[in-house]
């Protein structure tokens, strides 16, 4: 084994004991004294199936959302891809709360476009899909999409030059070359969807619609039965596991955002085709993800100046500071993780790796703290103010995300590159830094800029860790909601928004 | 340098893991609470800022998102716990607390010239420095105030009222301490499980929605998505003081309103009593309660505090304790009951 090979066996390897000590400490809890839960079954079977049916119907309507978009974005010319392309990134990091309220803002009884309709309501299965949507389809967007730029259309040519029609070309040709990155997106959002909480109880309009998260929720924060939490939390790991198999370990997909090289099959013939085209995109988009930003922008705009400049520089200052942390711990440990699973030899020791980066998705955040905090309680002092309890919890939930990334740039290395520079007498090391590294900038940048997205989102962590009255943008936000200051909140959740389109927006721009 | 790297990071965290295990200072406190109280001008800011002053030592605020994770920290803890008191205590989790035998009684003398109705219990485990009513705000524009003091004289017929208590919306009692105060205050309300049921199953139709915590239910009620609210008599205080808004409104009931209490508790294990005793002395001395109405939005627990004006003006319900403590085998079959009521199932 290469020295390198083995300095990052030990990094993911300690990563990995991090992750996996706590939670089966909390397991074996469960496993042990399974015998002395009295729970009522029935509706804890109810919860479940529940659990499962929202996030399969959740998963299926932002699967048709987010394919849809990404196929008019990268394959006819649709005007404003770019901002699509910029506010599909920011949607996925936002707190569940503030984006809870701003679609009822406009969905809602009074909101700009449900008192038209005020019989329907939002508050049921309309709510939970809506806010899934939200979130969620930006992470089809953003691998169908990708999956569609880097296809060669040499193939889709060939058959429209044979007579074929648009339609048949589409689903013989250009739909199998973009199915596996549809299937990992929909097992992506499931699992996802599966550890929804704030939406469900916020849209979903009451305990009818009690997922899985609801439960954990209370059995750990509530009534403090962890034997109940890790059965529930079991559940959860265990449909991850089925996703994670049907979704396959391997990926074809890479998250970022390229210029297209190819040629466009599908480009409108007629100029009012393509008008239309136009029209009906960005309506269904400003329904579903831009009323409820612009709902926040107006709700929250007029009230910045209520904040004062040196709490929003401090909080800007601490959120990045923690999010770079976040963001550098998470890169280097799924650069890790994916070095093992591009250069080890054994098949099964490459699935292994794979699944298990991939696995924190499954556990939420919650369930880690909790598990965490039993298995060492004094991890809450670990570093000044236990922010590097935070920094494990958020640098764990960015993992798979930055995984998938550096994963999907190595596998787009070529072997004929690792074979010339060998032959030329090149060491592991100068393999990897002159090599590997430079070609992998793009994807760091993309993983340092998940790291530091869902570190400005995130809440539950530092809830439950940081205790110096230190603030990021979405504590600082919850905090205001607790003192009745909602419109200071919403202003709070514009500068966030703020914030991390400026993060995409230097990242775009240094990618290019 | 690419390959000693990750041991410098290994090493690097080592000794901070090192740094952050030294041993707490004596002359300092360590107070757990929730994360309500920190944030700039919150109570515990001026909590710890009297405190240092008086006494020279350190007050630490350890902040966890609620008062129930405080108390599981502890649990979780044991009597190796670094906290000396626990602040934030409410009358929900105070079955919870005691059970785990983790607190100290506390001196007799500190609860004189305490309000009678913050009572938290006779074996003063728990000190109350606080306490509100639990209320549901309107808008004045939707109804008159004679329309619904006339027609609703307790909780019971606002629940099963025809009209006008249409679109309220509550705090999930599974998640809010709050929602479970309320479901506390209707099993008060109805004098037997059949009747609390069915107000239950009668009011769960007119709930917009449950909000997992008071912050998203009120964030909805003033987005007009519902007209009433679950929330404290001194939400009107709030509209009156900060934003000068009259349009906000409380309806009382001649029966009665349920009451939440929060107090603070001495941890067993702790060696620190004079240092306990001056800051329990200092949270229910005047200087430092008569700072809780504007921070807190919440009464006073020592009587006579002055008040602000906002307050003074607040109708003063009568108050409504829950008068037996819940095991937790009930606590637990109320909540599963209480689902089978809201969602409709046999």
């Amino acid at each position: 084994m290469n020295k390198i090979l083995f300095v990052f066996s030990i990094i993911s390897g300690a990563a990995l004991v991090l992750f996996i000590l706590p939670l089966l400490n909390l397991f074996t809890q469960f496993l042990t004294i399974t015998n002395s839960l009295h729970e009522d079954w029935a509706v804890l079977l109810r919860i479940t199936f529940f659990t499962c049916e929202q996030a399969l119907l959740s998963s299926f309507v932002a699967g048709v959302f987010g394919c849809a978009l990404a196929f008019i974005c990268f394959e006819t010319r649709v005007v404003g891809v770019k901002v699509i392309a910029i506010l599909s990134h920011v949607t996925f990091f936002l707190p569940a709360l503030i984006v809870a309220l701003a679609i009822v803002g406009v969905w809602g009884n009074h909101g700009w476009v449900g008192k038209f309709f005020p019989e329907s309501g939002v508050y049921g299965w309309l709510g939970i899909l809506l806010g899934h949507l939200f979130f969620n389809f930006s992470v089809y967007f953003r691998l169908v999409g990708q999956s569609l730029l880097e296809s060669e259309k040499s193939e889709e040519k060939v058959a429209l030059s044979l007579g074929a029609n648009r339609w048949t070309v589409f689903w013989s040709v250009t739909f199998q070359k973009i199915k596996k990155s549809v299937i990992q997106s929909f097992f992506l959002v499931f699992i996802y969807c599966l550890s929804s909480f704030v939406i469900i109880l916020i849209l979903g309009g009451g305990p009818r619609f009690t997922s899985l998260e609801v439960a954990i929720y209370q059995a750990i924060k509530v009534d403090f039965n962890l034997k109940l939490a890790a059965l529930l939390a079991s559940i959860q790991l265990l449909f991850c596991f089925v996703a994670h198999l049907f979704s396959g370990t391997a990926s074809e997909v890479r998250i970022g955002f390229r210029p297209r090289l190819q040629e466009l099959i599908y480009q409108c013939r007629t100029g009012v085709g393509e008008k239309l085209v136009f029209a009906v995109t960005w309506f269904f988009f400003c329904l579903v993800v831009l009323l409820p930003m612009i709902y926040l922008f107006v709700k929250g705009g007029t009230s910045i100046s209520k904040l004062s400049p040196n709490d929003i520089l401090g909080t800007l200052k601490f959120s990045i500071l923690l999010g770079l942390k976040v963001a550098i711990v998470s890169s280097f440990l799924a650069f890790s993780s994916a070095y093992l699973a591009r250069h080890f030899r054994s098949e099964k020791v490459k699935r292994w790796v794979s699944f298990l980066s991939i696995l924190p998705v499954a556990v939420s955040n919650m369930v880690f703290g909790a598990a965490l905090l039993t298995w060492a309680p004094s991890f809450r002092d670990l570093g000044s103010e236990g922010l590097w309890g935070v920094v494990v919890i958020q640098a764990l939930s960015a993992l798979p995300l930055s995984f998938r990334i550096f994963s999907e740039s190595f596998s787009k290395i070529e072997n004929e590159i690792y074979f010339s520079a060998k032959s030329l007498g090149a060491s592991h090391s100068q393999l990897l830094t002159q090599v590997e590294l430079p070609m992998l900038k793009k994807s760091i940048a993309s993983s340092i800029v998940t790291g530091l997205g869902i570190s400005l989102g995130e809440v539950g962590a530092l809830l439950l860790f940081e205790s110096s009255g230190n603030a990021t943008f979405s504590i600082w936000l919850f905090r205001l909601m607790g003192k009745y200051q909602f419109g200071e909140a919403n202003a709070v959740g514009v500068l966030l928004l703020f914030t991390m389109v400026c993060i995409f927006l230097v990242k775009e721009s240094w990618e290019h | 340098m690419i390959k000693v790297l990750p041991f410098v990071l290994l090493f690097y965290g080592f000794f901070r893991f090192l740094g952050a295990t030294s041993l707490v200072k004596s002359d300092s406190l360590n107070v757990y609470t929730y994360d309500a109280m920190m944030g700039q001008s919150g109570f515990g800011e001026i909590l710890k800022k009297v405190f240092e002053q008086k006494t020279g030592a350190k007050l630490k605020l350890v902040s966890f998102g609620s008062e129930g994770e405080a108390l599981n920290q502890l649990v979780i803890e044991g009597e190796k716990t670094k906290a000396d008191i626990l602040l934030g205590i409410d009358s929900s989790l105070s079955s919870r607390a005691r059970a785990t035998k983790l607190f100290a009684p506390i001196s007799k003398e500190l609860f004189e010239g305490l309000d009678p109705v913050a009572d938290l219990g006779s074996d003063r485990l728990f000190l109350p420095f606080d306490f509100g009513y639990l209320a549901f705000i309107y808008h004045k524009k939707r109804f008159s105030e004679l329309e619904v003091s006339g027609q609703l004289s307790n909780l019971r017929e606002f629940m099963i009222s025809k009209a006008p208590t249409k679109r309220v919306v509550i705090a999930d009692p599974r998640t809010s301490s709050l929602g479970f105060s309320f479901l506390r205050w209707t099993q008060e309300s109805c004098s037997n499980q059949k009747l609390l049921k069915q107000c239950w199953e009668l009011f769960a139709p007119k709930l917009t929605t449950i909000a997992p915590s008071w912050s998203g239910a009120y964030g909805l009620f003033l987005q007009g998505e519902a007209d009433w609210v679950l929330s404290y008599t001194t939400s009107r205080a709030y509209h009156l003081e900060k934003e000068n808004n009259d349009s906000y409104n409380i309806l009382i009931f001649k029966e009665g309103h349920g009451l939440q209490v929060e107090g603070a508790a001495v941890i067993k294990s702790s060696k620190k009593r004079d240092l306990i005793q001056a800051f329990l002395k200092l949270l229910v001395s005047e200087e430092v309660q008569k700072q809780l109405p504007l921070t807190q939005w919440m009464y006073p627990a020592r009587q006579h505090t002055p008040l602000p004006k906002s307050f003074k003006d607040l109708p003063n319900p009568k108050a409504i304790s829950f008068s037996n403590e819940l095991s937790e085998d009930d606590r637990k079959k109320l909540l599963v009951d209480w689902i089978k009521w809201v969602s409709h199932l046999k």
